[in-house]
C-alpha cells in the first residue's frame, strides 16, 4: 500500500452526517497456492461514538479479516483489497499513505487480540509494553511513561499495579493478561476499539469480568467498539447492534433485542437454537447441519443454502441481496418473512 | 565437517507436519506422495540425484572411468612427479608420479562406502533406540537420553579423532573411520527419532490403535515408525555428506584411511607440501570431495523442504 | 533464576563425568595393552612402559583408575604427560591462547556475516537475494574446510599477493598479527556462518509471524521499530545461544584449520601428537577441549535464562 493521495489525517470533532467508522462494500482476498480465497465479499457496517457493534460468526466467516483490514494489519501480499472503502471520520483509510495509516493505528483505532499470552511480547515487561505507547507516540520520558502505565494498569483493575509493572506477561493469569492487553489498547484514548474474541481463551467467570471492564471503559470514554465473537452469549449485555457474518458476507443486521426475539436469517436462527437453555432442559439441542463453506469453493447462490432448512430452488442460483426489513434491520435471505414468522418451508 | 552439522540441521528439521492446511490428516502415503511430487520439480533434487548416481557407479566400477589401476605401482613413475596434465594423464601426476585422475576416481569408493555405512549404522542404532525411548518413555527414555547428552558434549570431530588415533594400529582398515564416526554420530539420529516418535505418539490414530489393543511392537513398527521416519531420513542424508567430509578430514590428519589405500583426504594430505607450486594433485580430489558432499547435502535439503513445507 | 542456575550446574556434572569416562574408556580400559595402544608401534622402551603403568595406575581396578584420572584432572589440573615427561598443560602454555584467538576471530566473523546475511534473506524472503543467500549457505556447508583452506591460500594468499604486489592475507603462521588470523578464521567459521545464516533467517521469519508482532504493528509502531525492537529481540535468542555453544565447536574444529595454516595452537599440537604417535598429547588436549565445550554450553544455557524471561522464572 503506497498510496499518497490523501495524507490528511481525519480530524477529531464534529462528524456531520458521517459515522465514526464506516466500512463500505469491503472485499478482501488471499492468494494461496490452492487458489484465491475470497475471505470478505462486500461487507458494510458503520459505528458511531459510544456505540458497540457485535460482529458474530464462526471461524472463516471473515469477521476477523474485516477487523484486520480496518486496522491495516493484514499481510499484503498474500492479502489484497480489490474493492471497498473504510472511512474513518469521513477519510478512506485505504487511500492513506503508509505513514498516515500508522498514525491512525494504535492511537485512533486500537485493537485487543484474542490470546493475550501470545499477543504480548514475551521478553519485555508489561510496563515496558504499555509505556511504549506513550514513549513512541507521545514522546514521553521513560519515567513518565511508566507512571502512565501504572495508572492504566490500575484503571483496568490489576491489583498491586505498581509492584507488577516490571513483571513479564507469562507471570500473569489469563484474565490479568487480557487486562494488560486492554490497558495497552486504550492507552492513547482511541476513538474506536476493536476487540477480537477478547474472552474466548478465558474461563467463564473471567469472561464476564472482562466484558464488564470493556463496557465500563467504553462508557467513560465514549469510544466506539467493535466486538468480534462467535459466542452469542457474550454479546447480549454489551452490544447495541449485531452484524451476523457467514461466508465473508453480512447475512443479518439487527439490534440485540430483535435478534434474540425474532431472528430474520436462518443462520442466525440456527445459532440461537444451538445455545443450551435452562428452560428447554431435556430437549434435544439443535445443531446447524453441514459444514461451514469452503472459501476456495463457495456454493452458488446463497452461501448458506446447503445447510438451510428454508431452502427453495432460487437459493441455489440467486445470491440474495441484503433485504431491508426496517430502518435498523436487514437480512440476506430471500425468505426472511418466513424465517421471522417461524414457518419452516 | 569440523564444525558439525550437529546443531544446524537438527534445529531446522522437525517432526513431519501435514503438508498444507487444507489436508486433514498426515498419513505417510500422502506425505510421501506430496513430497515426491514436489521433489520431481526441484532442480536441486534432480541435480543431486544425477551426481549421486554417477558417484555410485564410480565407486563400484571405477575401471569404467579409467584404464589405469592406481593400486598397481608400475603405473607410477617417480621421474614424472607433479607433472602437469598430459594426454594420458588429464589431471597430471602426483608427488610419486602416479596418475591423479585414476586415483581421484578410485578415491570415490572409500568416501561412499564410509559415508553410506556410517549412515546406515547410525540410522539403525540411533533410530531404533530413539524409537524405543520415544515409544516407551519412562526409565528407558531417561537413561538413553542421559547417555546421548554425554555424546553431545563431545565435539564429534575430536571424539572421532581420538577413537581412530587410538585404534589406528588395530588393522581395521577403513572400518575404524566408520566406527569412530558412528560412535559419535548416532545420538543425533536418536534425538530426532525420539522427538518425532513423541509427536506421533499423541496423534489420534496412534492413541486409537493403542486403545483398540494393538500390541506394543505393532504400535511401534506399524504406526509410530512410519510416521516418524521422515525427519530421520532427512538428517541421515545431510549427515552422509558430513561423514564423507569428516572421513577426508581424519584421513588428512593421518588417522583415517591409511596408505596404500586411496582416499581424497589422504591425497590432499600428500599433495599439501608442494601445493603452492603444484596445486593440481590437491585441487582435483578437493573438487571431487566438495561435489560429493554437496550432492548429499543438496539432496537432504531438497527432501527436507519437500517434507516440511512450513519452512519455505 | 537461582534455582535454574543451580539445576543447570547439577545437570552438567553427570555430563562432565560421562564425557571424561568416555575418553578414559576409549583410551585406557579397552582390551589389549593400553600402554601398547598408547605408545603405538614406536616406543616399546620397558622403562617408559613401567613409568606409564605407574602413572596410569594400571594395576588397580578400572574404576579406581578412572578415579585417579578424574581427580588428577579436577584436583590437580593434571591432564597427563608426554612420553618425555612434560605435563600436557605446560606443553599447551601459550598455544591455548592462540587457538582461543583463532576461535574468537572466527566467532566474530560468523556473528557478523551470518546474522547480516540471515536478516537480509529473511527480510527479502522469496526474492532473488534470498535464493542466492540460501545457495551460498549450501556451498559453504558442502565445501569442507579442508578444501576452502587450501583454495583460499592459493587465491587470496598467493594469487592476490602476486597481483597486488604485497601480502594482504598471510597464509601461514601468526607473525602477521590479526591479519594472520583472517583467512584461517574464515575457513574455521565457514560451515558455522552458513548454519547461522540459515538459523537467523528461520528465526526471524518465524518471529515475524508471531502474534506479538501483529500486536506491535497494531500499536502503530513503525516497521523499523516493529522489526528492530520487537522482532530482533526475540529472534536473537536462539542465535546468541548458537554462537555461544559454537565457541567450543570452533576450538575443536581448529585441528584442521591450524594444520592447514600452520598456526601454532593446540589444534596443530594435536596433529603433531597424532603424527608423532604421542597418544597422551592427543588425549590430554582432547579432554581439555571437551571440557571447554561443556563449559561453553553451560554458559550458554545460563545466558539463555538472561535473554528469555520465560526460562528465568520457570
Amino acid at each position: 500500500m503506497r498510496k499518497a493521495s490523501t495524507d490528511v489525517l481525519p480530524a477529531e470533532g464534529g462528524l456531520g452526517d458521517e459515522p465514526l467508522l464506516a466500512v463500505e462494500n469491503l472485499h478482501v482476498e488471499f492468494a494461496t497456492r490452492a487458489g484465491v480465497v475470497r475471505a470478505v465479499n462486500g461487507v458494510s457496517y458503520s459505528l458511531g461514538p459510544g456505540e458497540t457493534l457485535a460482529v458474530l460468526g464462526e471461524s472463516g466467516s471473515g469477521k476477523s479479516v474485516t477487523a484486520q483490514a480496518i486496522m491495516g494489519i493484514l499481510d499484503m501480499p498474500p492479502a489484497r483489497i480489490p474493492k471497498g472503502e473504510i472511512r474513518f471520520r469521513g477519510t478512506d483509510l485505504l487511500k492513506l499513505s503508509d505513514e498516515a495509516r500508522t498514525q491512525v493505528r494504535g492511537q485512533r483505532i486500537a485493537m485487543v487480540f484474542q490470546d493475550a499470552l501470545s499477543s504480548l511480547n514475551p521478553v519485555f515487561t508489561v510496563g515496558w509494553q504499555i509505556s511504549e505507547m506513550f514513549r513512541v507516540h507521545r514522546g514521553m520520558s521513560k519515567r513518565d511513561a511508566y507512571n502512565k502505565a501504572v495508572e492504566l494498569m490500575d484503571k483496568v483493575r490489576i491489583p498491586a499495579a505498581r509492584q507488577r509493572v516490571n513483571d513479564y506477561p507469562h507471570q500473569f493469569s489469563g484474565g490479568m493478561r487480557q487486562r494488560i492487553m486492554i490497558a495497552m489498547s486504550i492507552a492513547l484514548d482511541p476513538e474506536v476499539l476493536i476487540a477480537d474474541e477478547p474472552t474466548t481463551a478465558l474461563d467463564v467467570t473471567v469472561q464476564a469480568q472482562i466484558m464488564e471492564l470493556l463496557a465500563e471503559l467504553q462508557r467513560e470514554s465514549n469510544m466506539g467498539m467493535i466486538l468480534i465473537t462467535h459466542d452469542l452469549g457474550v454479546v447480549a449485555d454489551v452490544a447495541d447492534k449485531i452484524a451476523v457474518m457467514y461466508g465473508g458476507r453480512i447475512v443479518e443486521n439487527a439490534s440485540v433485542h430483535d435478534i434474540y426475539k425474532t431472528p430474520a436469517h436462518p443462520y442466525t436462527k440456527g445459532l440461537l437454537e444451538s445455545i443450551p437453555r435452562v428452560d428447554l432442559k431435556g430437549q434435544e439441542l439443535y445443531a446447524i447441519k453441514g459444514l461451514p463453506p469452503n472459501l476456495l469453493d463457495m456454493p452458488t447462490g446463497c452461501a448458506f443454502h446447503p445447510r438451510c432448512p428454508y431452502r427453495q430452488d432460487n437459493c441455489v442460483t440467486d445470491n440474495p441481496p441484503l433485504y431491508e426489513i426496517s430502518g435498523t434491520r436487514s437480512s440476506a435471505c430471500h425468505y426472511w418473512r418466513e424465517v421471522l414468522d417461524g414457518d419452516q418451508g | 565437517m569440523s564444525n558439525d552439522p550437529q546443531v544446524g540441521p537438527v534445529q531446522t528439521v522437525t517432526a513431519p507436519t501435514p503438508p498444507g492446511k487444507l489436508k486433514k490428516e498426515a498419513k505417510p502415503a500422502s506425505l510421501w506422495g506430496d513430497a515426491f511430487y514436489d521433489l520431481r520439480r526441484r532442480p536441486m533434487f534432480i541435480v543431486s540425484c544425477v551426481l549421486i548416481a554417477i558417484l555410485l557407479v564410480m565407486s563400484f566400477w571405477p575401471s569404467l572411468f579409467t584404464s589405469i589401476n592406481p593400486f598397481d605401482a608400475k603405473t607410477c613413475e617417480l621421474a614424472t612427479a607433479r607433472q602437469g596434465p598430459s594426454a594420458g594423464h588429464i589431471f597430471g601426476r602426483d608427488s610419486l608420479g602416479c596418475d591423479v585422475y585414476a586415483r581421484t576416481i578410485f578415491g570415490a569408493r572409500n568416501s561412499i562406502v564410509i559415508g553410506v555405512s556410517t549412515t546406515i549404522i547410525t540410522a539403525i542404532v540411533g533410530g531404533l533406540l530413539g524409537l524405543l525411548a520415544g515409544a516407551r518413555g519412562g526409565a528407558v527414555d531417561t537413561v538413553t537420553s542421559r547417555v546421548t547428552e554425554v555424546f553431545f558434549a563431545i565435539p564429534w570431530i575430536l571424539g572421532a579423532l581420538l577413537i581412530s588415533a587410538t585404534f589406528r594400529d588395530a588393522n581395521l582398515g577403513i572400518w575404524i573411520v566408520v566406527i569412530a564416526l558412528a560412535v559419535l554420530a548416532w545420538p543425533m539420529t536418536f534425538r530426532i527419532m525420539r522427538a518425532a516418535v513423541i509427536t506421533a505418539r499423541s496423534q489420534d490414530f496412534v492413541v486409537a490403535a493403542r486403545a483398540l489393543g494393538a500390541s506394543q511392537s505393532r504400535v511401534m513398527f506399524g504406526h509410530l515408525l512410519p510416521n516418524a521416519v521422515a525427519p530421520v531420513i532427512v538428517i541421515a542424508t545431510i549427515n552422509l555428506g558430513g561423514f564423507i567430509s569428516a572421513e577426508a578430514a581424519l584421513s588428512f590428519l593421518g588417522v583415517g584411511v591409511q596408505s596404500p589405500d586411496i582416499s581424497w583426504g589422504l591425497m590432499i594430505a600428500d599433495a599439501r607440501n608442494r601445493f603452492l607450486e603444484a596445486p593440481l594433485p590437491l585441487v582435483f580430489p578437493a573438487v571431487f570431495l566438495s561435489i560429493t558432499v554437496l550432492a548429499f547435502i543438496m539432496l537432504g535439503d531438497a527432501v527436507r523442504d519437500a517434507l516440511d513445507p512450513k519452512l519455505r | 533464576m537461582g534455582r535454574y542456575v543451580i539445576r543447570r550446574l547439577i545437570q552438567a556434572i553427570p555430563v562432565l563425568l560421562g564425557a571424561t569416562l568416555f575418553i578414559f574408556v576409549i583410551v585406557f580400559a579397552l582390551p589389549g595393552d593400553p600402554i601398547a595402544a598408547l605408545a603405538g608401534e614406536k616406543r616399546q622402551d620397558p622403562n617408559i612402559v613401567l613409568i606409564l603403568r605407574d602413572q596410569y595406575h594400571l594395576n588397580d581396578p578400572v574404576l579406581v583408575q578412572y578415579g585417579y584420572y578424574i581427580s588428577n584432572i579436577f584436583l590437580h589440573g593434571d591432564f597427563g604427560r608426554t612420553f618425555a615427561g612434560v605435563p600436557i598443560t605446560q606443553l599447551m602454555a601459550g598455544k591455548f591462547q592462540v587457538t582461543l584467538n583463532l576461535a574468537l576471530v572466527a566467532l566474530i566473523m560468523e556473528a557478523i556475516i551470518g546474522v547480516l546475511l540471515g536478516l537480509w534473506a529473511a527480510l527479502r524472503r522469496g526474492q532473488a537475494i534470498d535464493t542466492m543467500i540460501l545457495a551460498a549457505t549450501l556451498l559453504l556447508i558442502s565445501v569442507p574446510p579442508l578444501v576452502t583452506g587450501f583454495v583460499l591460500q592459493l587465491w587470496l594468499g598467493v594469487w592476490l599477493k602476486q597481483t597486488v604486489g604485497t601480502e594482504i592475507f598471510p597464509i601461514a603462521g601468526i607473525n602477521g598479527g590479526l591479519r594472520s588470523y583472517l583467512l584461517p578464521g574464515f575457513v574455521l567459521a565457514g560451515t558455522s556462518i552458513a548454519y547461522l545464516t540459515r538459523l537467523t533467517r528461520t528465526s526471524l521469519v518465524e518471529t515475524l509471524r508471531s502474534d506479538y508482532i501483529r500486536t506491535a504493528i497494531a500499536k502503530g509502531l513503525s516497521r523499523r521499530r516493529v522489526i528492530g525492537r520487537h522482532g530482533l529481540r526475540n529472534a536473537l535468542i536462539p542465535l546468541v545461544t548458537y554462537l555461544g555453544a559454537d565457541l567450543g565447536t570452533l576450538m575443536g574444529g581448529a585441528v584442521i584449520t591450524e594444520t592447514i595454516f600452520n598456526i601454532p595452537g593446540i589444534g596443530l599440537q594435536i596433529y603433531q601428537g597424532v603424527y608423532l604417535r604421542e597418544q597422551p598429547i592427543v588425549v590430554g588436549i582432547v579432554t581439555i577441549l571437551v571440557l571447554v565445550y561443556i563449559v561453553a554450553n553451560l554458559v550458554v544455557d545460563l545466558l539463555y535464562a538472561v535473554l528469555d524471561p520465560r526460562i528465568r522464572y520457570e
